[in-house]
């Protein structure tokens, strides 16, 4: 939390919270290592002060016996006439002298400016300064003022003194011990420069080291930016530079490609305005003018066809795709075209693909073509899908030129084609597999190649992602193999504001059932595969979580056969016609109730 | 007869150039790519080369340098029939030594004009070519 707070500062303040805290912790640290040296030294100084003080004091002379037991009211009376002066300094102010105790060698209080401190007892043996004082040396001491002879002290406010204990000698005899008190302010105050000195040094040094780290980090930053703005430059004018080349390239390229069919045209219809040509010669210089013709259009429709899908203008209507059905169909269109059959092998079970059915087909329809133009010795031409890592991939096979390694980063690439005699016979525009990959890619699929090498065929891969069908829900299942009718039935209940998923098979209607959790199936009967009656069967299978079915027939059923549907679970029959979406409508509408004067119903 | 090589490696490109000159009676040989161009140049050694400079192999411009680096080839006149069509393209036609530089799309009764036109002059220095050497051959070409 503290975190996140110093984070919403600004920049410089955070540089200043940071500088602070370090200078005041770099600072006390060294003022405490400082500070007890200095504390000592004034201790001492402080202590030989108050010794002098006191021995200037107590110039006149004691009775020694004054200071022996028993401590009658007669000696402490004696003793304060004599220490008069001595308590007139301890009262003085700025003295920085808060008490004075005489003890007599008993630990008896004899004397103290303080009256309820007098005639207490401090055993010697319970303080050690004492001890060493009646010992005959003098020391001093910081004292909490945690004692009950000071005990007034506290209440004065004051929580700590310099005690010094110093010997009482008369006549070089030790006859008892002074206990003086002194003010600890001038450690205090020297504690407090010593602190605020350092640590304000500190802190003012840190804040200055990171004002000249900012100033040398907005340098550098500038400098950066300056260069990174630089380098930016220089790529954009180099990405520039590569654009133009490839628009020179492609308009060299078209330019040449234009150029050649043009000739023909303009050759041969040339010759046949200006020369005598036999009725065969005619013939052949108009197929081949419009063999030319047929070429430039091509030529044309792909690169329009290229431009459009490169620029993104050719949207591609994805959608829940069989690819199966797809690839039988592309090779059957294939097969009439080349020059030998092409094997199909699907291999387990394709899951629907998310695609555009007709882009993939000319997808399908360009790496055929190719597969057939590129092996011209014959061979095989194979195709197989298979499901792998949420894509579906398809490969094309041949046993054909193949290709060279060094072609293979440029294969996909606009007009690019592999430069060799065997190939410059094969006609074709260097658009088609540009085309393919340009498609592939818009459907978040990928377009590779393999070869082994001229002359060891080529196989030509693209993925395509599997479709999402899990969360497909629709109002009215189709179970329908006849596109037209199912395509005439979904826009009449769309009219009518229902959602539409579609299955062509009965298994492929059961497989869907649970992810539509349709409110309604409408079922055909004559499927390919299973017929429509299994579906009614399975259905009976599914306990209350069953749909209503309605059938729809192409012909009309005798009664029985009608009957037994019914029997079946279908809560109507239909006969197909346009207008059945309106019926169907109103049944989801009734909750799955048929109305009584439509249809033919029981 | 005179003999004429044609060398493009779209067949649709010989099969004009073909029905261009046939009418003319040239002996036509016919090359689809420069490799074997040059093959068909050292064996034949037609009066007149029409190149197409793309090609696979050898390209029209490697073949010019090659017929004019060649004493063999010396009463070879070469026409390069290209798509190339670019001063900078033209420029460099003739800096390879080819004596007629046409570009596509050409009209063939041109292109028959300037064949008969070189098949002439291989006519009229038909007997003193024989023995004079590539290098004299060439100057007389040049002088033009």
């Amino acid at each position: 939390m503290v975190l996140a707070r110093l984070r919403s500062l600004g920049l410089m303040w955070r540089f200043a919270l940071v500088g602070a805290t370090v200078g005041i912790l770099v600072g006390a640290g060294i003022a405490r290592y400082i500070e007890s040296d200095l504390t000592d030294m004034v201790l001492r100084q402080t202590a030989a002060r108050a010794i002098d003080q006191v021995e200037l004091g107590a110039q006149g002379r004691f009775d020694p016996r004054d200071l022996e037991a028993p401590h009658t009211f007669d000696k402490t009376f004696r003793l304060a006439l004599q220490l008069a002066p001595l308590e007139a300094q301890v009262n003085r102010k700025g003295s920085g002298l808060l008490r004075l105790h005489v003890i007599a060698p008993d630990g008896t209080i004899v004397y103290s400016d303080d009256m309820t401190a007098l005639n207490m007892v401090v055993r010697p043996e319970d303080s050690p300064p004492l001890r060493t004082a009646l010992a005959g040396e003098a020391s001093e001491s910081v004292s909490d003022l945690s004692s009950p002879r000071v005990a007034r002290l506290r209440e004065q406010g004051h929580d700590g003194a310099l005690t010094v204990n110093v010997p009482f000698r008369i006549d070089g005899k030790v006859v008892g011990a002074y206990e003086l008190y002194h003010d600890l302010q001038p450690v205090q105050a020297i504690r407090r420069r010593v602190w605020g000195a350092v640590t304000g040094g500190f802190v003012l040094l840190f804040l200055a080291l990171l004002l000249v780290m900012r100033g040398a980090a907005a340098v550098i930053r500038r400098h950066r930016d300056e260069r990174d703005r630089l380098v930016e430059g220089a790529g954009e004018a180099a990405a520039l530079r590569r654009m133009d080349a490839m628009k020179n390239e492609l308009i060299s390229v078209v330019n040449h490609e234009l150029r050649t069919p043009l000739t023909s045209i303009v050759g041969f219809t040339e010759l046949l305005l200006t020369r005598e040509n036999s009725a065969a010669r005619q013939r052949q210089f108009l197929e081949l003018l419009h063999q030319e013709g047929v070429r430039l259009t091509t030529l044309v429709d792909e690169f329009l066809d290229l431009q459009r899908i490169e620029s993104g203008r050719q949207k591609v209507v994805s959608a829940p795709i069989d690819l199966g059905t797809l690839l039988r169909r592309a090779v059957s269109a294939a097969e009439e075209h080349a020059d030998r059959p092409i094997a199909l092998e699907i291999h387990g079970k394709l899951p629907l693909v998310q695609a555009d059915v007709d882009r993939v087909r000319q997808v399908m329809a360009n790496l055929l073509s190719n597969a057939n133009k590129y092996s011209p010795n014959g061979g095989e031409i194979r195709v197989e899908a298979r499901e792998c890592a949420g894509m579906v991939q398809i490969s094309v096979a041949d046993q054909g030129l193949g290709m060279p390694s060094e072609a293979m980063p440029r294969l996909f690439e606009k007009f690019f084609r592999i430069d060799n005699s065997d190939r410059r016979r094969i006609q074709g525009t260097g658009l088609g597999l540009a085309i393919v990959r340009e498609i592939v890619q818009a459907h978040g699929g990928r377009a590779w190649a393999e070869s082994p090498g001229l002359g060891a065929g080529s196989t030509f891969y693209v993925s395509l992602p599997v479709a999402d069908t899990r969360h497909e829900r629709a109002d009215v299942l189709l179970v329908e193999d006849d596109a037209a009718y199912a395509t005439l039935l979904e826009s009449e209940l769309s009219a009518q504001g229902l959602s539409i998923a579609r299955a062509g098979t009965v298994e492929e209607g059961l497989e869907k059932l649970p992810g539509v959790q349709p409110r309604l199936v409408v079922l055909d009967l004559m499927l390919p595969g299973l017929r429509g009656e299994a579906f009614l069967w399975r259905l009976r299978e599914l306990d209350g979580t069953a749909p209503t079915v309605v059938v729809v027939t192409m012909k009309e059923l005798s009664a029985a056969d009608e009957r037994e549907l019914l029997d079946l679970g279908a809560v109507a029959v239909i006969r197909k016609a346009a207008g059945v979406g309106r019926e169907v409508a109103r049944i989801v509408e009734r909750g799955g109730v048929p109305t009584p004067t439509r249809g033919r119903v029981t | 007869v005179t003999k004429v090589l044609i060398a493009d490696d779209d067949v649709m490109m010989r099969v004009l150039m073909d029905a261009a000159i046939e009418a003319d009676g040239y002996e036509v040989i016919e090359s689809e790519n420069g490799d074997e161009a040059w093959a068909l140049l050292r064996a034949h050694r037609p009066e007149i080369a029409l190149l197409d400079v793309q090609m696979s192999g050898r390209t029209g411009l490697e073949l010019t340098s090659q017929i004019r680096q060649d004493p063999a080839l010396a009463g070879t006149a070469v026409i390069i029939v290209s798509a190339k069509t670019g001063q900078g393209d033209v420029a460099a036609g003739y800096a390879a030594g080819a004596d007629h530089y046409v570009t596509k799309p050409f009209s063939p009764n041109a292109l028959a004009e300037i064949v008969r036109g070189f098949a002439a002059r291989a006519d009229r220095s038909g007997a003193e070519v024989t023995r004079t050497t590539g290098a004299q051959r060439r100057s007389q070409g040049r002088g033009r």
